[in-house]
Protein backbone atom coordinates (compact mmCIF):
# COMPACT_ATOMS: atom_id res chain seq x y z
CA UNK A 1 0.00 0.00 0.00
CA UNK A 2 1.37 3.42 -0.82
CA UNK A 3 1.38 6.22 1.28
CA UNK A 4 -2.05 8.57 0.86
CA UNK A 5 0.56 11.63 1.38
CA UNK A 6 2.16 12.06 -1.91
CA UNK A 7 2.70 16.14 -0.98
CA UNK A 8 4.74 15.18 1.83
CA UNK A 9 7.02 13.10 0.50
CA UNK A 10 10.24 15.06 1.54
CA UNK A 11 10.63 16.55 5.24
CA UNK A 12 8.96 19.98 4.78
CA UNK A 13 8.37 22.77 6.61
CA UNK A 14 5.02 24.51 7.29
CA UNK A 15 4.74 27.69 6.63
CA UNK A 16 8.16 28.14 5.40
CA UNK A 17 7.73 31.54 3.77
CA UNK A 18 6.70 33.11 7.41
CA UNK A 19 8.87 35.55 9.04
CA UNK A 20 10.72 33.34 11.68
CA UNK A 21 12.33 34.93 14.75
CA UNK A 22 15.53 33.34 16.39
CA UNK A 23 14.23 31.01 18.76
CA UNK A 24 15.39 31.01 22.29
CA UNK A 25 17.44 27.81 23.24
CA UNK A 26 16.24 25.68 25.21
CA UNK A 27 19.49 23.47 25.72
CA UNK A 28 19.73 20.64 24.91
CA UNK A 29 20.41 17.58 27.00
CA UNK A 30 17.11 17.92 28.77
CA UNK A 31 16.26 14.32 28.16
CA UNK A 32 18.81 12.42 29.34
CA UNK A 33 17.93 8.56 30.15
CA UNK A 34 17.41 7.60 32.92
CA UNK A 35 16.26 10.99 34.87
CA UNK A 36 12.50 11.42 34.79
CA UNK A 37 10.94 14.46 33.32
CA UNK A 38 10.12 15.83 36.67
CA UNK A 39 14.38 15.27 37.59
CA UNK A 40 15.36 16.86 33.93
CA UNK A 41 13.15 19.93 35.41
CA UNK A 42 14.83 20.21 38.81
CA UNK A 43 18.06 19.78 37.41
CA UNK A 44 17.38 22.42 34.45
CA UNK A 45 15.20 24.47 35.73
CA UNK A 46 15.95 28.20 36.82
CA UNK A 47 17.18 28.78 40.51
CA UNK A 48 14.38 32.11 40.99
CA UNK A 49 12.10 30.19 42.48
CA UNK A 50 9.79 29.87 39.06
CA UNK A 51 9.72 26.68 37.24
CA UNK A 52 9.09 28.51 33.66
CA UNK A 53 11.84 30.41 32.00
CA UNK A 54 11.97 34.14 32.38
CA UNK A 55 10.79 35.41 28.63
CA UNK A 56 12.53 39.54 29.02
CA UNK A 57 11.24 41.18 27.40
CA UNK A 58 7.68 39.23 27.88
CA UNK A 59 5.82 38.20 24.50
CA UNK A 60 2.77 39.70 22.87
CA UNK A 61 -0.26 37.50 21.77
CA UNK A 62 -0.17 35.98 18.77
CA UNK A 63 -2.57 38.60 16.50
CA UNK A 64 -3.91 35.55 14.70
CA UNK A 65 -7.55 34.55 14.07
CA UNK A 66 -7.65 30.30 14.66
CA UNK A 67 -10.55 27.71 13.96
CA UNK A 68 -12.82 26.84 17.29
CA UNK A 69 -13.60 23.02 16.61
CA UNK A 70 -17.62 24.04 15.76
CA UNK A 71 -15.78 25.88 12.63
CA UNK A 72 -15.74 29.35 13.89
CA UNK A 73 -13.27 31.97 13.59
CA UNK A 74 -11.07 32.58 17.26
CA UNK A 75 -9.37 35.77 16.73
CA UNK A 76 -6.79 34.96 19.82
CA UNK A 77 -5.78 38.21 20.94
CA UNK A 78 -9.49 39.28 21.31
CA UNK A 79 -10.83 36.34 23.18
CA UNK A 80 -8.35 35.43 25.43
CA UNK A 81 -8.02 39.25 27.15
CA UNK A 82 -7.50 39.76 30.51
CA UNK A 83 -7.81 35.90 30.93
CA UNK A 84 -5.22 33.69 31.99
CA UNK A 85 -4.57 31.47 28.79
CA UNK A 86 -1.39 28.50 28.39
CA UNK A 87 -0.90 27.88 25.00
CA UNK A 88 0.46 24.69 23.49
CA UNK A 89 1.20 23.55 20.03
CA UNK A 90 1.17 19.79 19.36
CA UNK A 91 -0.96 17.24 17.35
CA UNK A 92 -3.16 13.98 18.51
CA UNK A 93 -0.92 11.78 16.96
CA UNK A 94 2.21 12.63 19.60
CA UNK A 95 2.95 9.26 21.49
CA UNK A 96 4.06 10.77 24.46
CA UNK A 97 5.37 14.39 24.87
CA UNK A 98 2.06 16.12 24.19
CA UNK A 99 -0.14 13.71 26.15
CA UNK A 100 2.22 13.90 28.76
CA UNK A 101 1.90 17.39 29.66
CA UNK A 102 -1.21 17.75 28.73
CA UNK A 103 -2.47 15.39 31.84
CA UNK A 104 0.63 17.29 33.81
CA UNK A 105 -1.78 20.61 33.35
CA UNK A 106 -4.94 18.55 33.80
CA UNK A 107 -3.77 16.93 36.96
CA UNK A 108 -2.78 20.15 38.16
CA UNK A 109 -5.41 22.10 37.83
CA UNK A 110 -7.59 18.84 39.72
CA UNK A 111 -5.00 19.61 42.44
CA UNK A 112 -5.48 23.19 42.86
CA UNK A 113 -8.98 22.83 42.98
CA UNK A 114 -10.88 26.08 43.41
CA UNK A 115 -9.14 29.38 44.08
CA UNK A 116 -6.54 31.82 42.31
CA UNK A 117 -5.06 29.81 39.47
CA UNK A 118 -7.12 26.76 39.06
CA UNK A 119 -8.85 27.63 36.20
CA UNK A 120 -6.77 28.60 33.63
CA UNK A 121 -7.81 28.54 30.02
CA UNK A 122 -5.33 25.91 28.19
CA UNK A 123 -5.48 26.01 24.48
CA UNK A 124 -4.05 23.10 22.39
CA UNK A 125 -3.54 24.29 18.98
CA UNK A 126 -3.15 20.90 16.66
CA UNK A 127 -0.60 21.92 13.96
CA UNK A 128 -0.78 18.47 11.95
CA UNK A 129 -3.50 19.46 9.88
CA UNK A 130 -4.34 16.54 7.22
CA UNK A 131 -4.86 14.22 11.10
CA UNK A 132 -5.96 16.61 13.53
CA UNK A 133 -9.41 17.34 12.55
CA UNK A 134 -12.08 19.22 14.75
CA UNK A 135 -13.18 15.57 15.20
CA UNK A 136 -10.00 14.09 16.46
CA UNK A 137 -8.95 16.79 18.89
CA UNK A 138 -12.47 16.65 20.47
CA UNK A 139 -11.85 13.24 21.47
CA UNK A 140 -8.32 13.43 22.29
CA UNK A 141 -9.05 16.58 24.41
CA UNK A 142 -11.81 15.15 26.18
CA UNK A 143 -10.37 12.09 27.01
CA UNK A 144 -7.23 14.38 29.15
CA UNK A 145 -9.82 17.09 29.87
CA UNK A 146 -12.67 18.34 28.60
CA UNK A 147 -12.51 22.21 29.56
CA UNK A 148 -9.25 22.37 27.55
CA UNK A 149 -10.00 23.90 24.15
CA UNK A 150 -9.06 22.76 20.71
CA UNK A 151 -7.87 25.12 17.84
CA UNK A 152 -6.52 25.05 14.24
CA UNK A 153 -6.15 26.69 11.39
CA UNK A 154 -4.57 27.01 7.84
CA UNK A 155 -1.14 26.46 7.63
CA UNK A 156 -0.51 30.43 7.04
CA UNK A 157 -1.79 31.25 10.44
CA UNK A 158 -0.26 28.37 12.39
CA UNK A 159 2.97 29.49 10.98
CA UNK A 160 2.31 33.10 11.91
CA UNK A 161 1.78 31.67 15.82
CA UNK A 162 4.60 29.94 15.86
CA UNK A 163 6.70 33.09 14.80
CA UNK A 164 4.74 34.66 17.21
CA UNK A 165 6.20 32.44 20.10
CA UNK A 166 9.90 32.51 18.26
CA UNK A 167 9.44 28.86 17.31
CA UNK A 168 10.46 27.51 14.07
CA UNK A 169 7.47 26.33 11.32
CA UNK A 170 6.02 22.63 11.77
CA UNK A 171 8.22 19.95 10.43
CA UNK A 172 6.64 17.36 8.75
CA UNK A 173 8.77 14.05 8.96
CA UNK A 174 8.48 12.28 5.39
CA UNK A 175 6.02 9.18 5.85
CA UNK A 176 7.00 5.57 6.59
CA UNK A 177 5.61 2.69 4.40
CA UNK A 178 2.18 2.84 6.69
CA UNK A 179 2.35 6.56 5.94
CA UNK A 180 2.83 7.52 9.54
CA UNK A 181 4.99 10.23 9.87
CA UNK A 182 6.20 12.55 12.76
CA UNK A 183 5.50 16.40 13.55
CA UNK A 184 8.06 18.47 15.05
CA UNK A 185 6.72 20.95 17.18
CA UNK A 186 7.20 23.35 20.10
CA UNK A 187 7.57 21.77 23.52
CA UNK A 188 6.54 23.93 25.62
CA UNK A 189 3.80 25.99 26.72
CA UNK A 190 3.63 29.86 26.62
CA UNK A 191 1.56 31.28 29.74
CA UNK A 192 -0.02 34.77 28.84
CA UNK A 193 -1.27 36.64 31.94
CA UNK A 194 -4.14 38.22 32.21
CA UNK A 195 -3.22 41.63 33.90
CA UNK A 196 -1.27 42.90 30.71
CA UNK A 197 -2.21 40.04 28.11
CA UNK A 198 1.52 39.30 27.87
CA UNK A 199 3.91 36.28 28.38
CA UNK A 200 6.39 36.43 31.24
CA UNK A 201 6.90 32.65 31.42
CA UNK A 202 6.87 29.54 28.81
CA UNK A 203 7.34 26.34 30.56
CA UNK A 204 9.34 23.72 29.09
CA UNK A 205 8.12 19.82 28.76
CA UNK A 206 9.16 18.42 31.77
CA UNK A 207 7.76 20.99 34.61
CA UNK A 208 6.30 18.96 36.93
CA UNK A 209 2.67 18.62 38.19
CA UNK A 210 3.67 19.73 41.92
CA UNK A 211 5.52 22.75 39.86
CA UNK A 212 2.53 24.03 37.71
CA UNK A 213 0.38 24.01 41.16
CA UNK A 214 2.85 26.19 42.66
CA UNK A 215 3.13 28.86 39.86
CA UNK A 216 -0.15 28.74 38.46
CA UNK A 217 -1.47 30.66 41.50
CA UNK A 218 1.26 32.98 41.35
CA UNK A 219 0.43 33.49 37.52
CA UNK A 220 -2.99 34.15 38.54
CA UNK A 221 -2.48 36.73 41.09
CA UNK A 222 -0.51 38.63 38.57
CA UNK A 223 3.39 37.59 39.54
CA UNK A 224 5.40 37.84 36.95
CA UNK A 225 8.72 38.54 38.74
CA UNK B 1 28.23 -18.30 32.03
CA UNK B 2 31.85 -16.61 31.13
CA UNK B 3 33.47 -14.44 33.60
CA UNK B 4 35.45 -11.31 32.83
CA UNK B 5 38.72 -11.22 33.75
CA UNK B 6 38.61 -8.16 35.58
CA UNK B 7 35.39 -6.84 37.18
CA UNK B 8 36.19 -3.43 36.68
CA UNK B 9 36.59 -3.93 32.88
CA UNK B 10 32.62 -3.70 31.47
CA UNK B 11 32.55 -1.22 33.71
CA UNK B 12 34.96 1.07 32.47
CA UNK B 13 33.98 0.59 28.85
CA UNK B 14 30.97 1.25 29.65
CA UNK B 15 31.25 4.58 30.92
CA UNK B 16 34.11 4.90 28.21
CA UNK B 17 30.71 4.57 26.34
CA UNK B 18 28.78 7.06 28.01
CA UNK B 19 31.38 9.83 28.06
CA UNK B 20 31.79 9.07 24.14
CA UNK B 21 28.08 9.61 22.88
CA UNK B 22 27.34 12.22 25.44
CA UNK B 23 23.81 13.28 25.56
CA UNK B 24 22.20 10.40 23.08
CA UNK B 25 23.68 7.79 24.88
CA UNK B 26 21.69 4.93 26.22
CA UNK B 27 22.09 3.15 29.45
CA UNK B 28 23.01 3.71 33.08
CA UNK B 29 25.66 1.58 35.10
CA UNK B 30 24.38 -1.61 36.90
CA UNK B 31 25.13 -4.60 39.12
CA UNK B 32 25.88 -7.37 37.45
CA UNK B 33 22.62 -10.00 37.77
CA UNK B 34 23.67 -12.32 34.96
CA UNK B 35 20.66 -11.88 33.24
CA UNK B 36 19.00 -9.68 30.94
CA UNK B 37 15.73 -8.57 32.01
CA UNK B 38 12.74 -5.72 31.53
CA UNK B 39 10.80 -4.42 34.08
CA UNK B 40 8.04 -2.00 35.43
CA UNK B 41 6.83 -2.33 31.51
CA UNK B 42 2.95 -0.56 31.40
CA UNK B 43 1.26 1.14 28.72
CA UNK B 44 -1.08 4.11 29.67
CA UNK B 45 -4.36 4.50 28.36
CA UNK B 46 -3.59 7.05 25.27
CA UNK B 47 -5.96 10.27 24.55
CA UNK B 48 -5.97 9.12 20.90
CA UNK B 49 -7.00 6.03 20.91
CA UNK B 50 -5.37 4.47 17.86
CA UNK B 51 -1.85 4.61 18.84
CA UNK B 52 -0.23 3.95 22.46
CA UNK B 53 3.40 4.72 24.39
CA UNK B 54 4.96 1.66 26.19
CA UNK B 55 7.25 2.10 29.30
CA UNK B 56 9.59 -0.40 30.23
CA UNK B 57 13.20 -0.43 31.57
CA UNK B 58 15.39 -2.92 30.17
CA UNK B 59 18.19 -4.39 32.63
CA UNK B 60 21.50 -6.02 30.98
CA UNK B 61 22.78 -7.61 33.93
CA UNK B 62 25.36 -9.87 31.70
CA UNK B 63 28.99 -8.81 30.89
CA UNK B 64 27.76 -8.75 27.20
CA UNK B 65 25.88 -6.11 25.38
CA UNK B 66 23.13 -7.30 24.06
CA UNK B 67 21.23 -5.46 20.85
CA UNK B 68 17.08 -5.13 20.71
CA UNK B 69 16.37 -5.65 16.95
CA UNK B 70 12.61 -4.95 16.62
CA UNK B 71 9.03 -5.07 18.85
CA UNK B 72 5.87 -6.66 17.94
CA UNK B 73 2.41 -7.12 19.24
CA UNK B 74 -0.56 -8.29 18.38
CA UNK B 75 -2.78 -5.57 19.62
CA UNK B 76 -1.55 -3.14 17.28
CA UNK B 77 -0.90 -3.10 13.37
CA UNK B 78 2.56 -1.86 13.85
CA UNK B 79 4.75 -1.73 16.35
CA UNK B 80 8.13 0.24 16.81
CA UNK B 81 11.32 1.89 19.00
CA UNK B 82 11.18 6.03 18.83
CA UNK B 83 13.13 8.43 20.84
CA UNK B 84 11.59 11.31 21.31
CA UNK B 85 13.81 14.44 21.48
CA UNK B 86 13.72 18.13 22.19
CA UNK B 87 16.49 20.28 20.49
CA UNK B 88 18.40 23.67 21.23
CA UNK B 89 15.09 25.21 19.94
CA UNK B 90 12.61 23.67 22.37
CA UNK B 91 11.26 21.71 18.68
CA UNK B 92 9.92 18.37 19.86
CA UNK B 93 11.14 15.87 17.34
CA UNK B 94 10.70 11.96 17.06
CA UNK B 95 13.03 9.43 15.16
CA UNK B 96 13.13 5.96 14.83
CA UNK B 97 15.36 3.49 16.25
CA UNK B 98 16.56 0.27 14.61
CA UNK B 99 18.67 -1.00 16.66
CA UNK B 100 18.89 -0.12 20.00
CA UNK B 101 22.58 -1.50 21.89
CA UNK B 102 21.67 -2.09 25.15
CA UNK B 103 25.53 -1.74 26.99
CA UNK B 104 26.56 -4.63 29.02
CA UNK B 105 25.59 -4.18 33.28
CA UNK B 106 23.53 -1.29 31.48
CA UNK B 107 19.74 -0.06 32.49
CA UNK B 108 17.93 1.38 29.59
CA UNK B 109 14.83 3.22 30.43
CA UNK B 110 12.01 4.21 27.82
CA UNK B 111 9.61 6.46 28.96
CA UNK B 112 7.95 9.55 27.96
CA UNK B 113 9.89 12.35 26.35
CA UNK B 114 12.73 9.97 25.39
CA UNK B 115 12.66 6.09 24.44
CA UNK B 116 9.63 4.58 23.95
CA UNK B 117 7.73 1.44 21.78
CA UNK B 118 4.93 3.14 19.88
CA UNK B 119 2.49 0.66 19.28
CA UNK B 120 0.74 2.53 15.88
CA UNK B 121 -2.52 1.72 14.49
CA UNK B 122 -4.47 -0.11 17.94
CA UNK B 123 -6.52 -2.98 16.87
CA UNK B 124 -9.14 -1.99 19.60
CA UNK B 125 -8.79 1.42 22.09
CA UNK B 126 -7.04 0.34 25.01
CA UNK B 127 -8.69 -0.15 28.20
CA UNK B 128 -7.61 0.17 31.62
CA UNK B 129 -6.80 -3.16 33.46
CA UNK B 130 -6.44 -4.94 30.60
CA UNK B 131 -2.91 -5.84 29.17
CA UNK B 132 -1.31 -6.13 25.97
CA UNK B 133 1.31 -8.37 24.52
CA UNK B 134 4.57 -7.35 23.24
CA UNK B 135 8.01 -8.71 22.11
CA UNK B 136 10.95 -8.05 22.01
CA UNK B 137 13.72 -9.38 19.91
CA UNK B 138 17.49 -9.22 20.83
CA UNK B 139 20.21 -10.47 19.01
CA UNK B 140 21.66 -12.19 21.74
CA UNK B 141 18.48 -13.43 24.28
CA UNK B 142 16.28 -14.04 21.62
CA UNK B 143 12.79 -13.08 21.20
CA UNK B 144 10.55 -12.53 24.29
CA UNK B 145 6.84 -11.93 24.94
CA UNK B 146 6.09 -9.65 27.78
CA UNK B 147 2.37 -8.82 29.24
CA UNK B 148 2.52 -5.34 29.36
CA UNK B 149 -0.47 -4.41 31.97
CA UNK B 150 -2.87 -0.78 30.43
CA UNK B 151 -2.64 1.42 33.27
CA UNK B 152 -5.15 4.27 33.50
CA UNK B 153 -3.34 8.33 32.11
CA UNK B 154 -0.92 8.96 35.18
CA UNK B 155 -1.25 5.90 37.00
CA UNK B 156 1.78 4.23 38.17
CA UNK B 157 3.39 2.11 36.30
CA UNK B 158 3.17 -1.60 37.60
CA UNK B 159 6.24 -3.19 38.82
CA UNK B 160 6.11 -6.28 36.76
CA UNK B 161 9.55 -7.91 35.85
CA UNK B 162 9.92 -10.61 33.08
CA UNK B 163 13.73 -12.05 33.35
CA UNK B 164 14.66 -13.05 30.19
CA UNK B 165 17.32 -15.64 30.65
CA UNK B 166 20.49 -15.14 28.63
CA UNK B 167 21.33 -18.75 27.05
Amino acid sequence: MSPELPHWSRRRFLGAGAVVSAAVALGACNLDRGSSPDESAREGGPTDGWSGERLDPPWTKPDVTFTDLDGAPFPFAERTAGKLSLLFFGYTNCPDICPVYLSTLASAREAIGTGPGSRPDVYFVGVDLARDTPEVVQAYLANIDPTFQGLTGSEEVIAEALAAIYAPPVELGEPDADGSYEVGHPSWVTVYQAEDDRAHRRYPYGVRQQDWVKDLPRLAAGEST
Amino acid sequence: MPRPTSALLPAALALVGLALAGCSTDGDPIEASGSLRVVGASVAVPPNPTQASVSLTIDNGTDRPDTLLGVSSPASAAASVHRSEIDERGVATMAPVDELVIPARSRVVFEPGGLHVMLDRLAEPLVAGDAVELTLTFAEAGAHTLTVPVVAPGATPNETEHDLHVP
